[in-house]
């Protein structure tokens, strides 16, 4: 009989996801058993305390393997790695988790959803992410967005007896499901080509066969490869709603609970996208010459039809959603770019992003909490009057969503300024 | 190479074979004393003809679901109890975390009554 051979486990490499889920199925049965159906929001505190013991095992992990720029620290056969991008992109992904729970904690019993399954399975939505952010290898990306996604298929429908809410369920499901037909599709043509499914082999195998030009017809295994990368680009299409694939976005934004909703929107994306980084940079770099013009086409038409889409809305989510598609472009630019100042503006980008679209959210939902309809763009109209401070935080986060970041801004210059000492004491210092 | 694959078309024709052993020797042997009851489509009573639109009892699906949920484990368990020995302590670890796993969704569904019919 041959020998089996065992991986070198890693655990510390897993941390803040096995930590995180730990803590998912655990409050999952702490919720069931202890917490009484009318004080759910105690869920919701201990989801909080979760996503905080995460960051203190990932600060461990960062301060105790002294991970910085170059550190690459493979385990699990080279299926997970823990760098400085993964664990910036955790550390991204556990901001996002903390702002939606607080968010969800007085959303969802205003509206009668209060459930105590929704923040386990927020946790356990952040975990994939997690995942995407840290995997080196096809079957565990292809994991880590089945988990984000399957959870976010319940949790796009939670707005139970609601029907735009259920429709937005069915939607994702089922081009979810496509999209993940897709992705293993394409996972399966790359194995046939390259004969692995590990990213850094693929990549490579492709550096081993002769350079690929257009207009010179690649060997048959490299086509295959091709072939299944341009599947694996349409899976993530979907998932981050660029433009050919977007239509499910406004509909599943509009329908879905509005804490979900700022979740998907930056959640899914920045986890997306950085699997998506992954996989071009590590896995396809010999085939830019490809993937380059793909990627810049689909670039510039989300922009433009991101953009234009959310001029004639008069929902505020479905505005929104669409302005979602548009930052989905800017971000595949810097993903286009292909190399380290690239892949900075892509992490300080889906950070900005991120900040910015969860607070739009999170006045909507404050807006629905003081009893205002915030469905409407005529809803908004002398805000200032009635609601000053949300007024002025729409504003901002409008305007930082416009491209303009001024709390950003504002922050890192008056850093700089502080450090030189000729600050003056401005209301934003 | 192909030679590694009769085993697999030997249980082919097996899976074809007991069927139709079993069908032709019940159609040859059995009594037949047929019922109102026995000729509709499901025993169980339930009238399969009638509009596809209307609402049905969502603990099948629930059932269903965790049904398939169940068989899975199975598949792993299997494969496990052949190469139990050669996989020793790391394969019992792993095999405990997934184990461990199902037993919090077993015990979420239970607590939640997914088991109860009524």
């Amino acid at each position: 009989m041959e020998t089996i051979l065992f991986p070198a486990v890693d655990l510390g490499v897993i941390a803040p996801m096995f930590t995180i889920f730990t803590w998912a199925s655990v409050l999952l049965l702490v919720d069931v058993f202890l917490i009484p159906s009318d004080s759910k929001r105690f869920t919701g505190y201990l989801a909080l305390a979760g996503v905080l013991a995460t960051g203190i095992v990932t600060l461990m992990i960062q301060v105790g393997r002294a991970v910085g720029p170059g550190t690459s620290i493979p385990s699990f056969s080279g299926m997970v790695v823990l760098d400085s991008f993964g664990l910036t992109i955790t550390w991204i992904f556990l901001i996002i988790a903390a702002i939606t729970i607080a968010i969800s904690i007085n959303y969802l019993p205003q509206h009668n959803i209060e459930l105590g399954e929704f923040y386990p399975l927020i946790l356990f939505a952040t975990g994939g992410m997690i995942l995407l952010g840290q995997s080196t290898n096809l079957i565990m990306i292809f994991l880590g967005i089945e988990l984000l996604s399957i959870t976010l298929y319940i949790l796009t429908a939670f707005f139970y007896p609601r029907f735009t809410s259920e429709e937005a369920g069915m939607k994702y499901l089922l081009l979810g499901a496509f999209a993940a037909g897709f992705f293993v599709y394409g996972i399966a043509l790359i194995y046939g080509g390259a004969g692995t499914v590990d990213l850094l082999e693929i990549g490579a195998f492709i550096a081993a066969q002769p350079a690929v030009v257009p207009g010179v017809l690649p060997s048959p295994e490299v086509s295959l490869v091709m072939i299944g990368g341009g599947l694996v680009l349409v899976a993530f299409g979907f998932k981050v709603a660029l433009v050919p694939f977007h239509m499910w976005t406004p509909d599943v934004y509009e329908g879905s609970p509005t804490p979900v909703a700022a979740f998907m929107s930056v959640g899914t994306k920045g986890a997306a996208f950085s699997a998506l980084l992954r996989v071009l940079l590590i896995g396809l770099p010999g085939l830019q010459v490809f993937w380059v013009p793909v990627l810049g086409a689909l670039a510039a038409v989300t922009m433009i039809v991101g953009n234009i889409g959310a001029l004639q809305q008069t929902n505020v989510k479905r505005m929104l959603a669409y302005s979602s598609i548009g930052h989905a472009g800017y971000i595949l630019l810097g993903i286009m770019a292909a190399n380290e100042r690239g892949t900075e503006g892509f992490l300080f980008y889906i950070l900005a992003y991120a900040l910015a679209n969860l607070g739009a959210f999170a006045v909507l939902i404050a807006l629905e909490k003081r009893g205002e309809m915030a469905w409407s763009l005529d809803d908004f109209a002398g805000l200032w009057r009635r609601q000053p401070m949300l007024a002025l935080a729409m504003a901002i986060f409008m305007i930082s969503l416009a491209g303009v970041h001024p709390p950003q801004a504002f922050l890192a210059s008056s850093w700089s300024l502080r450090r030189r000492g000729k600050v003056g004491r401005g209301r934003w210092c | 190479m192909l030679q590694d694959y009769v085993p697999i078309l030997v249980m082919f024709l097996m899976s074809l074979f007991v069927p139709l052993f079993v069908i032709t020797l019940s159609a040859l042997l059995g009594p037949r004393r047929s019922t109102k009851r026995k000729l509709a489509p499901y025993e169980s009573g339930m009238d399969p003809i009638g509009p596809a639109m209307r609402r049905f009892p969502v603990k099948f699906y629930v059932v269903a679901m965790l049904f398939i949920l169940f068989d899975i484990e199975t598949i792993f368990f299997f494969p496990y109890a052949l190469v139990f020995r050669e996989l020793g302590l790391y394969g019992l670890g792993v095999m405990g975390v997934f184990l461990v796993l199902l037993v919090v969704g077993f015990v979420y569904e239970w607590k939640k009554g997914a088991l109860r019919w009524e």
